[in-house]
């Protein structure tokens, strides 16, 4: 029946609906934007399983529709939030800043339905390019310093991951009939290009220590800007690393689990120190994407079928739930910013009376992040740790649970009760506008659906058999998970004065291309830019004085030599005369240089200089046959020579 | 919103509260006591019936049914994130006062 709808890739709808909002105004826009995102839910929903879209770009093609079930889940919920989130920014005015959300949206969808890695790597620049608008559109120079690090690091990690294709297409199926295919599995050994291509891949997924450009750039992006970002791109690397670094392992070692678990707590243990409300956010965004991360990692880590199905199912229902609630928390955060002006925790306080709708779409986000039992974050963060339990790894699933109590502590306990509860700092503000709090319902309304009816979410995972039998509300599970949060809520209480929020910031990674940066620029400015310029001065200097010289060697030899005579060995005798010292003289000479370039000289001279040049072609001659020392030596001992034989004939005029 | 505020500031209800959380941290341990302990109808479902015997030996294959050593501690959870908790909260803290945090105009100096 679906066969019959005609669908085109979903990136298509969004990239050229993108180009054409600057066409509509007021509510035509409105309605425009939102119709685009629609648009691409029924398409995405009706699109069938199989590759097309298959374009010729120069001598290679692109695909630009591999549609399966694990592309499907990712572009579902990148449609359902993009809708959310283009409701949440109706009210932007500039039109430019729409443009490069959808163009960054589309992007993504491009990355998710790419079925080559050529295409992967066009999107994945444009997704780069697209989002540093978005922070610039702010308007700060916060904003504008973040972005230009942002772009600086996701053009090294472009660079990284065209650098590892390259690579790839020289090995025996990296390039079969024009096209550089991206299959499941693909990189499941090392090599050069398997490691740049993940290096590529893991500095978009912010994994430690390559992530500090997220939580640096996303809390200075614009309001609505934010909420796109924490969506798209973290997600798209999420997906091509469970597309095709699901069965990679180093020397045996499953990398990415690893990294995913540290991940987990790395996020968790800076948002506890953190102060800006966005950047705590960001941080979780860091953690809960180590989670998914550690999801592919545990696949990669055994070799049960069952268990590895069930975590790649874990990570792609992890995140299209962590879309949806992180979007959800970036909105609140977004509204308390965008209506009181604050965006730190030690200026908040009390602002449940004011802003109460946002107080409990905040807390539905924040139960659903911490994985209360009903909301979707149980659901589905508890199927990554099933897998590790399922895989016997008690270290993965202790780091994992640990990081579920992080995140409890700082977004289900620190933020609202700093922010919403706690001392009221008595700002006036109300809710947000109805657009947004509307974007913000339907995330809402989402979190809970996917939590009390799980099933809806797990029978579009890659694999719903691995799946099938899960029961998220086993009483046991259920229970555990109440003593977990509820013990973590009194571990707040007696701790709530040590966690009082500070006015500090917390250095991180970026640390070391923030103030390395500094160094390195004070490096080019002072000792190379000095360096250049001092070289290039005895240059000019020289060609000047050789000018000078060629005008008239014997006058300029003169000279040379009264001066030295003069200034260094203080002889003045027999060049003064009177009414005019030797200085005067010299300046004198100095003013009329180069004068008459031809002396009339004695016929003596004249025999002296012949003499001088047939010595000088001897020499010539004779120089091959010397070494560069003889030589060297030689034409020091005629130099100086001459210089003596003038002074000597000084000292006789004073004698 | 106001009846909340008025609710809230009350010290009456915020004790109120108070209780109602020291009485659901009791009852979730003892909860969790029961669920450990109490004999698992599943699992004798399991043994009575052939072709789930079957399903339970898929799983038994996949490890499903062999949980941690750790997790028969009884309230095991509940240890464990009030312990995570203070370790969390005060290790990050300390971290921070000595490794990390810094003034705001850090990067500006």
């Amino acid at each position: 029946m679906t066969g019959d709808v005609f669908t085109v890739p979903p990136a298509a709808i969004f990239i050229i609906g993108a180009l054409l909002i600057p066409l509509f105004k007021g509510r035509m826009r409105q309605a425009y934007m939102l119709l685009i995102p629609l648009l691409a839910i029924i398409n995405v929903y009706f699109m069938q399983q199989g590759t097309d879209w298959i374009l010729p770009f120069l001598e290679y093609k692109l695909v630009f529709g591999r549609v399966d079930l694990l592309s499907k889940c990712f572009a579902y919920v990148f449609v359902i939030a993009a809708l959310a989130m283009t409701f949440y920014a109706l009210r932007t005015k500039e039109a430019g800043e729409h443009v490069a959300a959808f163009l960054y949206i589309g992007s993504a969808l491009g990355v998710v339905f790419a079925g080559d890695m050529l295409s992967v790597f066009i999107f994945w620049e444009v997704m780069a390019w697209a989002s540093v608008v978005l922070i610039w559109y702010r308007r700060t120079k916060a904003s504008v310093d973040a972005g230009f690090r942002y772009i600086l690091v996701h053009v090294v990690g472009g660079v990284l991951l065209l650098g590892g294709i390259i690579l790839y297409m020289q090995e025996p199926g990296g390039l079969v009939d024009g096209v550089i295919p991206f299959t499941t599995n693909a990189f499941n050994y090392t090599s050069p290009a398997t490691i740049l291509i993940l290096l590529g891949f893991i500095i978009n997924a912010a994994v430690p220590p390559l992530h500090a450009w997220l939580p640096d750039a996303y809390p200075e992006a614009t309001i609505t800007g934010a909420v796109f970002m924490t969506a798209f791109t973290t997600k798209t690397a999420v997906y091509v690393l469970a597309r095709g670094f699901a069965d990679f392992n180093i020397e045996g070692i499953p990398i990415l689990m690893w990294l995913g678990a540290i991940m987990a707590l790395y996020g968790v243990i800076y948002a506890i120190l953190e102060n800006n409300i966005r950047r705590l956010l960001a941080y979780h965004i860091v953690s809960q994407v180590g989670y998914m991360v550690c999801g592919i990692g545990i696949a990669a880590s055994t070799t049960m079928v069952l268990v590895s199905e069930m975590a790649i199912d874990g990570t792609a229902a992890h995140a299209f739930c962590h879309i949806l609630y992180k979007g959800l928390l970036f909105m609140s955060a977004g509204a308390i910013i965008y209506m009181t002006g604050k965006t730190k925790l030690t200026e908040m306080g009390g602002l449940y009376k004011v802003m109460p709708i946002t107080m409990i779409f905040y807390m539905i986000a924040a139960f659903s992040i911490s994985g209360v039992p009903l909301f979707n974050g149980f659901t589905s963060k508890s199927i990554i740790i099933h897998a590790a339990e399922m895989a016997h790894n008690a270290p993965i699933f202790l780091m994992l649970e640990a990081a579920a109590v992080g995140t409890f502590l700082s977004v289900g306990l620190k933020l609202p009760y700093f922010a919403f509860f706690g001392k009221d700092a008595g700002i006036e503000a109300r809710d947000p506008p109805k657009n947004m709090l509307i974007g913000m319902g339907i995330a809402a309304f989402l979190c809970i659906l996917l939590g009390v009816y799980p099933s809806l979410l797990y029978n579009i995972l890659p694999y719903p058999e691995a799946v099938a039998d899960y029961a998220p509300y086993a009483p046991a599970h259920v229970i555990g998970s109440l003593q977990l949060l509820l013990f973590t809520y009194f571990g707040f209480l007696l701790l709530k004065k040590k966690l009082h929020p500070e006015n500090t910031i917390s250095l991180d990674t970026d640390w070391l291309y923030r103030k390395g940066g500094v160094l390195f620029a004070w490096f080019i400015n002072n000792p190379l830019a000095r360096g250049a310029q001092w070289t290039a001065d005895v240059v000019i200097d020289v060609k000047n004085f050789a000018a000078w010289f060629s005008k008239n060697p014997a006058e300029a030899l003169g000279i040379i030599t009264d001066k030295i005579c003069l200034f260094v060995l203080n002889i003045s005798q027999g060049t003064s005369t009177v009414g005019q010292t030797a200085e005067d003289m010299i300046d004198e000479r100095l003013r009329q240089y180069p004068g008459e370039p031809v002396r009339r000289d004695p016929i003596g001279v004249s025999v002296l200089l012949g003499t001088i040049f047939l010595f000088a072609y001897l020499i010539y001659v004779v120089v091959p046959y010397l070494s560069v020392y003889v030589v060297i030596a030689l034409v020091l001992v005629f130099v100086v020579s001459g210089i003596s034989m003038r002074i000597m004939e000084m000292k006789r005029f004073a004698g | 919103m106001w009846f909340l505020e008025r609710w809230l500031e009350n010290p009456a209800t915020v004790k109120k509260i108070t209780y109602i959380l020291y009485a659901s941290l009791v009852i979730v341990c003892l909860l969790g006591i029961v669920v450990q302990f109490a004999p698992s109808t599943e699992h004798e479902d399991h043994t009575a019936h052939d072709a789930q015997d079957i399903e339970h030996a898929r799983h038994e294959e996949h490890g499903e049914h062999d949980p941690f050593v750790f997790e028969s501690i009884p309230i095991f959870y509940a240890i464990f994130g009030l312990v995570i908790c203070a370790l969390l909260g005060l290790g990050a803290k300390a971290y921070g006062h000595n490794v990390v945090m810094k003034e705001e105009d850090y990067y500006d100096r």
